[in-house]
C-alpha cells in the first residue's frame, strides 16, 4: 500500500513540476524561481525527480529565453546539485548534467575572471570538470557525446581568440579575458590545459584503424557475442568521430593559434578506413557518413575564410577524397560477388557483369583458319567460303531460315561486340581463302552442292553468325555497304543457285562502282560529320573563359589555329553563312506559299547541336554561345538582301538558348551580363524574361544588375531597360530599395508624383525599339565589348 | 510534408522546415515557378492563390492537393534558417528542440548541417542528423514517409531498449551510440532510400 501511495504520490509531483515547466516555457520570467524551488527535489533520494531535475537543469542553460546574467546567477547557485549529480550511474542523467555543464562553463569562467576571490566557486567548477573529463572515455557513449561539446567549450574558454584587438568580439569568452595577476586562474596552466584536451580531443582521428581489426579478427573467432562489442567500438567510432568534427569548425574559425593543427588533424584522418576493416553496409554507410561530415566541415571553413591559409590545401584534399572515395567504391562494388539488395549500385554491378560477360564470352578462340575447310580445293559456296566455325551444327544451319529484321538485329548487335583483333583475324582468314580459291583452277560444280544444300545462296554468310555472333558477324558488315548492296542484289538477280555458283567457280569478280549517295545518306554523314566536329570542340581542355581569349590581335584570323576557337568558328560559320546558299535549293519546291524560307535541314541541325552544347553547360560555352549569335545575326543582315524572302534566325535560336539558361540561372552568374551585353541586338522578350528574374528574391539583385548594366552601358537600349525598370518600380513595390537609384537616374519624372501612372505607354511600340537597337548594335556594341571581346565584333570582317 | 504527416499520425511531435530562400511551387513552365515567402504565406493562401489561378492546371499536377494537405498540418511553411532552436513553440513540440533532424534530400542535409556548424551551438545540445534521400515526387514522398516512420520506429525501439537495460556500470542508456547499428539495420531494409548521418549540436 505505502509503495503505491508513494508511487501515486511521485506521479504527482512529476505532473506538478510538468505543470511548473509549462510555466516557464509559456512565460520565461518565472525560470530562476522555478529553478531555485526544484532544486532540492533534483537532490533528493527520487530518482525519476532526479532525472527530471537533471534534464530541466540542461533546458535552463541552453534555452535561448533566460537571459545570460540571468542565467550566470542561476549557475553559481546549481553547481553544488551538478557536482552531486554526476554521481549518477544513469546516462540519461549524466548526459543531461554534462550538457549543462558545456553551457556552464563559459559563464563560471568570466565570472571568475571578474570574482577574483570567488576561490570555492571555481573549485567547484574544477571537481564537476575532472568528473567529466573522466566519463569522457569510459561513459556510455551517449555521455561522452556531451562530454566532446564540454571539451569543445573548455578548449574555446582557455584558449586565446582572435589576435588582432580591432577585430575580437567583446562578448566573447576566451582566455584573453583573463588579467595576468589573477589569484585563481594561472593563464599558462589553463592554456596548458586547453592544448592536452584538445589532443586528447583530436585524438580520435589519429587512432589507429588496426585497433579496430584487431578486435573484430577476435570477435569472429570469439564466435556471436563478443562480434557485437567488435561491432560497438567500430559504431562508436563513427558516432565520437563526427560528432568531433562537427565541434571542429568553430575551433578552426575563432582560435587561429589552434587551427593549423586541428585541420592537420582532419586532412590526415582517412574517413574511408573504416570500410578496410571489413566491408559491411554498416561500415560502408558510416565511411559515407564520415566522408560526408569531413567535407562539409572543411567546406565549411574554406567558405568562411576563401582567402584563408588553408583554403589550396583543403580543396586539394578533398578532391583527392572524392577520388580515393570512388575508386573504394568501385572496388567494393567488383568484390561483392553475389549481391542480393537491390539497390542502386548493386544494379550498377550487375549490368556492369554483364558487359565484361558479353565482352568475355565472344572469344571462342580467334578463328585459326580452319585447316581442314581451307584445303578442300575446286567448288565452294559463299557459306562455306565465309563459315570459319568447326562446329557442324553451326556450318549446316540455313539463315535464310531467320526473317531479315531478325538478321540485321544480330548483325548490328554483334558488330558492336565483337573484338578488334578477332575481326581482323577473321578477315584475313577469308582474305586468304578467297585468294587460295582463286588462284585455285576451277573443277566440277556438282560436288560442292552436297554439303551446302542448305545454304545455297549469297546470302549466306550472316546466318552462319546467328548461334555465336560475336565470332564473326564480320564477313558482310565489315566489307561496307558497298559489298552488302552488291550481295543484296545477288540476292534477287539470282534466284538460281547454280548460275551463281558457276560465277564464283570462274572467278570472276570485280568491283563494283559506288552507289549515289541518296539525300539521305547525304544528310547522315553530314550530321556525322558535325557530330565529330562537336565532339573535337569537347575534347579541348577546360580553360576558364578569360585564357581563353586569343593573343595573335590583329593578326589573328577566323580560325588561325586548330584549338577550341577554331573549330567553334567553324561551326557556327557553318551553320549561318556556309549553309547560306544551300537554303535557297531546299525549299524551292514550296515557291508557291508566301511563307518565309525556312533553313536547310542541316543547317537547323547544326543549329540545334549547338543550342543543345550551351545548354549543357552555359556557363563554360558563353563565349560560343556568343560568337553564334553574333554570326547568326550578322548572317541575316546579310541574307536580308540576297534573299529578301529568308526566314531571320537570330531572334528565334536567341530566345531559344536565353529560355534554355534563365531557368538555371543563379544570384551568382554575373558573368551572364557578358553574354547580355555581347549578344548583337536586344529584343522586349528578352527583357522581359529579365524581368521575371527581378520578380525572383533569390535572383532579383541579378536581374536588376542586368538592367542596370544595359541601361548604363547600351544606349540604344537604355529606354527599354528603363521601361521595365519603370514597370518594376510603379507595380513591385518591394523591389523599390533596388530600383530607387536607377529610375532617380534615368527617369526621375516617375518619381514626381503623377495621378496617372501609365505603365502600359511603351508596349504599344515594342519593334520600333528593336529595329532601332539592331541598327546601332554596332556603335553600342563597340563602346562596351571593347574589352572583352575577342571575336564577336571583328567576326563579320574576318575572312 | 508527407513524413510530418506520416510521423504526427504515430503520434510523434514533428516539426518542418524549408531550406531554400524561399517556396517555390511549379508553374505553367521551368521559368515561371509560383513563388512565396517562407514563415508569412500560410499554406491556405497558396491554395487559393493557385486555385483562383489555373484550377485545372495545378488540380492534374497535384499542387492543389499537396497544398490541400498541408494547410491541415501546419499554417504556413517554416524556414530552417529562420528557426530559433529551443524557443518554446505551441505545436507539439513546446521547448523547441528535437532530438532528430531527417532531411529528405542530400542537398538539405548539407545545408542543415552547415547551418548549425555556423550557429555555433549556444544549446550545446545534441542532435542526430538524418538524410533520407527521396526522390521529390509524389509517389516517391509515400514510400520515403514509410521508410521515415519505419526510421522514427526502430529508433524509438533502440531507445526503449537502452533505457531498460541494467548494465554493469550504468543503468537507463541512451540510444545515441546505437544510431549507426540502427541505421545500417533500416538501410537493409530500404536500400533504395540512401542513408546519411552525423551527430551535431544545437
Amino acid at each position: 500500500m505505502a509503495a503505491a501511495q508513494g508511487l501515486s504520490s511521485i506521479e504527482d509531483q512529476l505532473q506538478q513540476l510538468g505543470s511548473a515547466r509549462a510555466l516557464v516555457l509559456t512565460d520565461p520570467v518565472y525560470w530562476p524561481q522555478v529553478l531555485h524551488g526544484i532544486l532540492p527535489i533534483v537532490s533528493g533520494p527520487v530518482v525519476e525527480l532526479r532525472r527530471w531535475g537533471a534534464d530541466f537543469l540542461a533546458e535552463t542553460f541552453s534555452t535561448p529565453v533566460v537571459e545570460a546574467g540571468e542565467k550566470l546567477n542561476l549557475a553559481v547557485a546549481c553547481l553544488d546539485t551538478m557536482v552531486r549529480l554526476m554521481d549518477e550511474r544513469e546516462a540519461g542523467i549524466l548526459k543531461s548534467v554534462v550538457q549543462c555543464s558545456a553551457s556552464v562553463y563559459p559563464l563560471i569562467f568570466r565570472y571568475i575572471c571578474n570574482n577574483r576571490e570567488d576561490a570555492a566557486t571555481w573549485k567547484k567548477m574544477d571537481v564537476l570538470k575532472a568528473k567529466i573529463l573522466s566519463l569522457w572515455d569510459t561513459g556510455p557513449v551517449g555521455v561522452r557525446l556531451c562530454c566532446i561539446k564540454f571539451v569543445q567549450r573548455v578548449i574555446l574558454v582557455q584558449s586565446r581568440g582572435v589576435t588582432d584587438p580591432r577585430l575580437a568580439d567583446r562578448s566573447e569568452i576566451s582566455l584573453s579575458m583573463v588579467p595576468t595577476n589573477h589569484p585563481i586562474l594561472s593563464l599558462p596552466a589553463l592554456d596548458a590545459e586547453a592544448q592536452g584536451l584538445l589532443d586528447r580531443l583530436l585524438s580520435v582521428l589519429h587512432e589507429d584503424p588496426r585497433q579496430g581489426n584487431t578486435v573484430t579478427t577476435i570477435a569472429t573467432n570469439d564466435g556471436e557475442s563478443s562480434r557485437i562489442t567488435g561491432i560497438l567500438i567500430i559504431n562508436s567510432d563513427a558516432t565520437l568521430t563526427t560528432a568531433t568534427l562537427n565541434n571542429l569548425a568553430q575551433l578552426i574559425k575563432t582560435r587561429s593559434p589552434i587551427a593549423a593543427k586541428i585541420v592537420n588533424a582532419v586532412l590526415s584522418f582517412n574517413p574511408l578506413a573504416i570500410v578496410s576493416r571489413s566491408s559491411t553496409i554498416q561500415n560502408r554507410l558510416m565511411m559515407q557518413c564520415m566522408e560526408k561530415t569531413v567535407r562539409v566541415l572543411l567546406l565549411n571553413i574554406v567558405r568562411a575564410n576563401p582567402q584563408g591559409p588553408f583554403t589550396s590545401k583543403v580543396t586539394q584534399h578533398l578532391n583527392r577524397l572524392s577520388r580515393m572515395k570512388a575508386d573504394l567504391l568501385e572496388e567494393l562494388s567488383r568484390k561483392r560477388a553475389a549481391p542480393a539488395p537491390d539497390n542502386d549500385a548493386v544494379k550498377r554491378l550487375k549490368t556492369d557483369q554483364q558487359q565484361q560477360h558479353a565482352v568475355v564470352t565472344p572469344t571462342p578462340t580467334p578463328p585459326p583458319v580452319p585447316p581442314q575447310q581451307q584445303i578442300t580445293n575446286g567448288p565452294m559456296s559463299y557459306a562455306q567460303l565465309y563459315s570459319l566455325s568447326t562446329d557442324v551444327a553451326m556450318t549446316s544451319f540455313d539463315g535464310q531460315q531467320l526473317p531479315l529484321e531478325l538478321i540485321l538485329e544480330i548483325i548490328n548487335r554483334s558488330m558492336y561486340n565483337v573484338q578488334q583483333h578477332n575481326l581482323d583475324a577473321a578477315i584475313s582468314a577469308v582474305r586468304n581463302r578467297y585468294a587460295t580459291l582463286l588462284s585455285a583452277p576451277p573443277s566440277a560444280p556438282p560436288r560442292a552442292l552436297a554439303q551446302p544444300a542448305s545454304q545455297p545462296s549469297g546470302y549466306a554468310p550472316p546466318p552462319a553468325t546467328t548461334d555465336e555472333p560475336h565470332a564473326r558477324p564480320l564477313p558482310d558488315t565489315t566489307e561496307s555497304r558497298v559489298n552488302k548492296r552488291e550481295k543484296e542484289e545477288d540476292k534477287v538477280e539470282s534466284n538460281d543457285e547454280d548460275e551463281e555458283e558457276s560465277e564464283l567457280q570462274l572467278g570472276k569478280f570485280c568491283l563494283p562502282p559506288p552507289p549515289n549517295l541518296t539525300r539521305e545518306d547525304l544528310c547522315e554523314s553530314s550530321f556525322d560529320a558535325v557530330n565529330r566536329i562537336f565532339s573535337i570542340i569537347d575534347q579541348f581542355d577546360k580553360t576558364s573563359l578569360v585564357s581563353r581569349k586569343s593573343k595573335l590581335g590583329v593578326m589573328r584570323l577566323a580560325a588561325s589555329n586548330w584549338d577550341r576557337e577554331g573549330w567553334t568558328t567553324l561551326i557556327t560559320r557553318l551553320a549561318t553563312r556556309g549553309m547560306g546558299g544551300i537554303q535557297g535549293e531546299d525549299i524551292k519546291p514550296e515557291e508557291g506559299s508566301s511563307t518565309l524560307q525556312k533553313p536547310s535541314a542541316l543547317s537547323n541541325f547544326i543549329r540545334d547541336k549547338l543550342y543543345h552544347f550551351i545548354i549543357e553547360d552555359f556557363r563554360g560555352r558563353m563565349d560560343i554561345a556568343i560568337s553564334w549569335l553574333n554570326e547568326e545575326w550578322y548572317n541575316d543582315r546579310i541574307m536580308a538582301k540576297a534573299q529578301p524572302s529568308r526566314q531571320p534566325q537570330y531572334k528565334i535560336w536567341m530566345m531559344k538558348v536565353m529560355d534554355g539558361i534563365f531557368p538555371f540561372l543563379e544570384g551568382k552568374d554575373r558573368m551572364f551580363m557578358r553574354l547580355l551585353s555581347e549578344i548583337p541586338e536586344i529584343t522586349v522578350e528578352l527583357l522581359q524574361k529579365v524581368k521575371m528574374l527581378c520578380l525572383d528574391p533569390d535572383r532579383a539583385v541579378l536581374g536588376i544588375q542586368m538592367l542596370h548594366f544595359l541601361a548604363m552601358l547600351r544606349p540604344p537600349v537604355r529606354n527599354m531597360c528603363m521601361d521595365v525598370l519603370e514597370d518594376l518600380w510603379l507595380n513591385h513595390t518591394e523591389l523599390r530599395g533596388q530600383t530607387h537609384k536607377l529610375i532617380s537616374k534615368w527617369r526621375p519624372e516617375v518619381l514626381a508624383p503623377k495621378p496617372v501612372a501609365p505603365p502600359d505607354e511603351n508596349t504599344g511600340t515594342p519593334e520600333a525599339q528593336v529595329a532601332g537597337n539592331a541598327l546601332s548594335g554596332g556603335v553600342n556594341g563597340n563602346s562596351e565589348t571593347a574589352s572583352s571581346s575577342d571575336n564577336t565584333n571583328n567576326a563579320p570582317v574576318a575572312p | 510534408m508527407e513524413a510530418h504527416l506520416v510521423l504526427s499520425l504515430s503520434q510523434y511531435p514533428v516539426i518542418s522546415f524549408g531550406t531554400g530562400s524561399a517556396v517555390r511551387l511549379p508553374g505553367p513552365s521551368i521559368d515561371k515557378p509560383n513563388i512565396y515567402s517562407f514563415n508569412t504565406t500560410t499554406y491556405d493562401e497558396m491554395y487559393n492563390s493557385l486555385k483562383e489561378k489555373d484550377p485545372r492546371l495545378y488540380h492534374a499536377n497535384g499542387l492543389l492537393g499537396m497544398l490541400d494537405r498541408n494547410r491541415r498540418i501546419k499554417g504556413c511553411p517554416e524556414r530552417w534558417q529562420d528557426w530559433r532552436v529551443g524557443v518554446p513553440r505551441k505545436d507539439g513540440v513546446e521547448d523547441g528542440v528535437v532530438d532528430v533532424v531527417v532531411t529528405c534530400e542530400e542537398r538539405c542535409w548539407d545545408i542543415v548541417v552547415e547551418d548549425l556548424t555556423n550557429r555555433n551551438s549556444p544549446l550545446n545540445r545534441l542532435v542526430h542528423i538524418i538524410n533520407v534521400d527521396i526522390k521529390d515526387n509524389h509517389e516517391e514522398a509515400l514510400v520515403g514517409g514509410k521508410g521515415i516512420l519505419e526510421l522514427a520506429n526502430m529508433l524509438s525501439e533502440a531507445a526503449r531498449d537502452e533505457r531498460e537495460k541494467a548494465g554493469p556500470n550504468f543503468v537507463r542508456e541512451t540510444v545515441d551510440g546505437r544510431v549507426p547499428e540502427v541505421l545500417a539495420k533500416w538501410q537493409e531494409r530500404f536500400p533504395g532510400l540512401p542513408a546519411l548521418w552525423t551527430v551535431g549540436y544545437f
